[in-house]
């Protein structure tokens, strides 16, 4: 029971940390950022785990967490609004070669971002080849050029 | 679905966004807030505001008004007695049953369970006026939420103080 909790607790936890800090934390823009998501993955672990590191407790954990996660998506297919809230959505945060200033500011991403996303998605050599860029749910940005 | 290029097949909302930005916002004052607060030790952990003293004529206690479960803590007492080179102090056997007790420095001579409370004997020097006794203790995986603890010698009236167990 109290492994089911402590899952159920971590799940909900990390779902409103992580859409309350943002679609551009951690969305492994830099090394340090990775090694940030690393220190998480491993302080989670251990309040998961407690003291009891059998193997019983893991398959507790892992049964429980995929059972919420099976659920969420049932809901979020049912629901699309839920679903909104929970992934959030795209936003263009560059349109027809200008930067929206406001969205970008507010989402934290800067005209470097979008060059970056460029370059390793079309291998492009200039801002002025961007058409769109949208900043994707996942936190990454797709670049559509010109 | 305004100011959208035609062309673009993206499900952007602006009144949604604009709505999620504020949360977000107001998420993380939050979040700074709850970091002052684990700061301050309300939390638990060390922090300026979690500690606290309580003193009932030979004995004071020096405790954490905020724990962890399973994470380890300190109850420090300081017994006094002129006289004798014996001092006692009983504890409750309640509060102990909450954890399990690590390590008591320095160690008593005798252990004795009495009922509801469990009597600690130790030696001190002649010369010194008190003894200082660390529990070391480790709150018990069931153990959450308030407890209550209860320190006394047998003459005096015994020493209350309450504790939060977080999870």
């Amino acid at each position: 029971m109290d492994a089911i909790i402590r899952a159920l607790a971590i799940y909900v936890f990390l779902l409103i940390v992580f859409r309350v800090s943002g679609k551009r934390s951690l969305s492994q823009i830099t090394t340090f950022d990775f090694v940030l998501l690393l220190i998480i993955a491993e302080v989670t672990q251990q309040a998961l785990l407690s003291n009891d590191f059998s193997l019983t407790n893991s398959f507790i954990l892992i049964l429980t967490l995929l059972t919420i996660d099976i659920l969420m998506s049932l809901i979020k297919r049912k629901k699309p609004t839920i679903a909104k809230w929970i992934d959030g959505a795209p936003i263009i945060v560059f349109e027809n070669g200008k930067l929206k200033k406001e969205v970008a500011d507010k989402e934290r991403v800067s005209e470097d971002d979008i060059l970056e996303a460029a370059r390793s998605s079309q291998g492009l050599q200039n801002i002025s080849q961007v058409k769109h860029a949208v900043l994707e749910k996942s936190g990454g940005i797709t670049v559509i050029p010109r | 679905m305004p100011n959208k290029p035609a062309e673009l097949m993206v499900e952007q909302d602006l009144k949604f966004q604009t709505t999620v930005w504020k949360i977000q916002r107001f998420g993380w004052i939050i979040m700074t807030v709850l970091l002052a607060i684990a700061a301050l030790g309300y939390a638990g952990g060390i922090g300026p505001l979690n500690k606290a003293k309580v003193a009932n004529g030979q004995v004071e206690v020096e405790y954490k008004p905020y724990i962890r479960r399973s994470a380890p803590t300190e109850l420090n007492l300081t017994i006094s007695s002129e006289k004798s080179e014996a001092v006692k102090v009983q504890i409750g056997e309640q509060y102990l049953s909450k954890f399990n007790v690590q390590d008591i420095v320095p160690q008593p001579v005798s252990v004795i369970a009495g009922t509801g409370q469990i009597e600690y004997q130790f030696t001190k020097s002649t010369a010194a006026s008190s003894v200082d006794v660390s529990f070391s203790l480790k709150a018990k995986e069931e153990t959450i939420g308030n407890i209550e603890g209860s320190i006394f010698q047998s003459v005096d009236s015994p020493i209350k103080f309450r504790q939060v167990v977080y999870p």
